[in-house]
């Protein structure tokens, strides 16, 4: 199988309280994604990577990102941007100000884009007054593996 | 009479670590007041570590940091590993080693290529250099990868890596991942070397400072790990004597402590470190300086970027000389077998400068105090003094916008980790 040819789920996350969602999506999706020989799905758990984002594109055709954002959205709302919408979002931890956002301008600048990078936020609001057991970050995460789920599911059916 | 008094502002300093303002009052195109005000909130770390086992310490204080949890990783163990009177030995001792070219690898070309260059190119950010100088840009974000890939070897992940421990690390890397990485290595040496060519031709300002020098030295090795706590002023102490020279204090208008070596301001940081220590370097290396003219010591702070460029260079050299020699070992850590009382002293080479750390143990091995200093609050005195120097040189009757962009230069130019050290730049000028 080439790289090219393989579907990488990035899902990004740090310890930090519901920062964290990242990670318990990329657990849901390892259960819940069904492998087979036409998709070659890989699901890699980041935290905080900045630019180190980049080499995750390398060879690659097809990246789905995941991270927690800050939409001013109403928290547990799940958001689907394309990079031209990139500026729309924060994300909620970054090293030296170099967040997902940053990350993929910096990757636009030097043309080293996927073909198909479809990044999904889930706002998580603030980070003092949410808790990721809560019902309203389990239903999202649900939402968004489903959400997952019929995008393979388009690319698998072309 | 009319006074001209005026005040520049910067609110928020962009492209550190951290967050931190600068206000500045002029009066009659003197500098009355400078006040760096770091304002991220206390960090409290030597408190949390306090009651905690000795084996929490070195993951806990990894956290300290995203950007350089070796550092404080490897000054920890180096502390713990005094009370206990326990000696790695010479595997241990070369894989530390390998793990911080690791930290400097991937710390400086970060800085190099993200935070500094585009302030001598002109640019707002990074994301307009890398449109116009995308190769240059490209290769550093390579070179900033074989950093991650040294520090993933040892520490599993290259962020808060969780490999290190007391006496050593928890896992041996194979001679199949030793040599994969040897080979990269090897493969990117000649692009590393065209970097530093390349990071000498950049035009940086020309400014002269009596500057105090102060990094660790080794007699055998340009230090990471081990050594003296010497200055270019005559200091050479042992690590234990460190607050017997060194004095933290407290200033009203920041989170951080601020050092003093004697009352006076003092750097630490690459070009303290290579100024102290250019005669330690590998030939090769040496031959490379030459080759770009570049002169050490230099007394220019603007050289700290080609002191950061030489610095990834030998850690590459350094990095394939430890793999070309690798074995796997028997263990790839001492065992502790009995906790003892006692005070311990660990002080490594941080990216950014010297990183000192003191610990008392009890009998059963729980940590009773901790004291840890890091370099950016190091520098916070001798960033006062540079920008004073700088913009007084520089004149100020120059517009807000030009006094404003120099401080942020000279500010930048320390790779500050506020941070680490809280225990960026909103800049203020009042010149009503």
């Amino acid at each position: 199988m080439k790289e090219e040819n393989v579907i990488k789920i990035i899902c990004i996350g740090s310890p930090f309280g519901t920062d964290r969602i990242g990670w318990e999506i990329a657990d849901l999706l390892e259960a819940e994604i069904t492998f087979d020989k036409d998709l070659q799905i890989r699901i890699i758990k980041e935290d905080r990577p900045g630019v180190g984002l980049l080499r995750h594109f390398e060879g690659t055709d097809t990246v789905f990102l995941i991270d927690a954002v800050l939409a001013d959205k109403p928290v547990g709302t799940i958001v689907r941007l394309t990079p031209d919408q990139i500026e729309n979002i924060k994300s909620v931890f970054s090293t030296h100000g170099i967040g997902l956002a940053e990350a993929i301008e910096l990757g636009k600048a030097l043309n080293v884009l996927p073909k198909i990078l479809i990044i999904y936020g889930i706002d998580v609001g603030s980070l003092d007054s949410a808790d990721l057991s809560d019902a309203i970050f389990i239903d999202a995460k649900q939402q968004f593996v489903d959400a997952l789920k019929q995008e393979l599911s388009k690319l698998k059916n072309g | 009479m009319n006074i001209e008094k005026k005040e520049i502002n910067v609110p928020i300093l962009a492209r550190v670590e951290g967050e931190g303002a600068l206000e500045l009052e002029v009066l009659e195109n003197k500098l009355k007041s400078l006040t760096l005000r770091i304002y991220e909130p206390p960090r409290l770390f030597e408190q949390f570590l306090v009651g905690r086992n000795y084996s929490d310490v070195v993951d806990i204080v990894a956290r300290i940091c995203g950007i350089c949890p070796i550092a404080y990783q490897m000054s920890a163990a180096h502390a713990i590993e005094s009370v206990f009177d326990i000696q790695p030995g010479p595997w241990v001792r070369e894989m530390r080693r390998l793990f911080y070219c690791g930290e400097w690898i991937q710390s400086h070309s970060l800085h190099v290529h993200l935070l500094a260059s585009p302030d001598f190119l002109n640019f707002n950010s990074a994301l307009e250099m890398a449109k116009k100088y995308p190769n240059e840009v490209t290769r550093g974000l390579r070179i900033q990868e074989l950093g991650h890939d040294i520090i993933t070897l040892l520490g599993a992940r290259s962020v808060n890596p969780v490999g290190a421990c007391v006496g050593g690390f928890y896992k041996a890397p194979t001679m199949e991942e030793a040599k994969a990485l040897l080979k990269k290595l090897k493969d990117a040496e000649s692009e590393v070397a065209d970097m530093v060519r390349w990071v000498a031709t950049l035009p940086i300002p020309k400014f002269s400072h009596d500057i105090t020098c102060v990094s660790l030295r080794h007699p055998d090795e340009y230090p990471f790990n081990e050594g003296h706590v010497v200055s270019n002023k005559g200091l050479d102490i042992p690590i234990s004597e460190f607050n017997d020279h060194f004095e933290e204090t407290h200033v009203p208008q920041s989170t951080s402590l601020h050092s003093h070596l004697n009352g006076e301001p003092y750097l630490v940081g690459p070009l303290a470190r290579i100024n102290n220590n250019f005669d330690l370097l590998p030939d090769k290396v040496k031959a490379l300086v030459a080759e770009t003219g570049v002169k050490y010591p230099s007394d220019n702070m603007f050289d700290s970027i080609n002191a950061r460029a030489v610095e990834i260079y030998y850690s590459v050299v350094e990095a394939i000389r430890i793999l070309e020699n690798y074995t796997c070992p028997d263990a790839s850590r001492v065992e502790v077998k009995a906790t003892k009382a006692g005070w311990g002293y660990g002080c490594t080479e941080a990216p950014r400068g010297i990183c000192w750390h003191r610990y008392e143990l009890d009998d059963a091995g729980k940590v009773k105090f901790s004291q840890i200093v890091p370099p950016t609050s190091q520098n916070y005195a001798r960033i006062e003094e540079d920008l004073r120097m700088s913009l007084e040189e520089l004149g100020l009757e120059h517009p807000d916008d030009e006094l404003r962009l120099l401080a942020e230069m000279v500010i930048r130019n320390y790779d500050p980790c506020i941070s680490c050290s809280v225990h960026f730049l909103d800049l203020r000028v009042d010149r009503s």
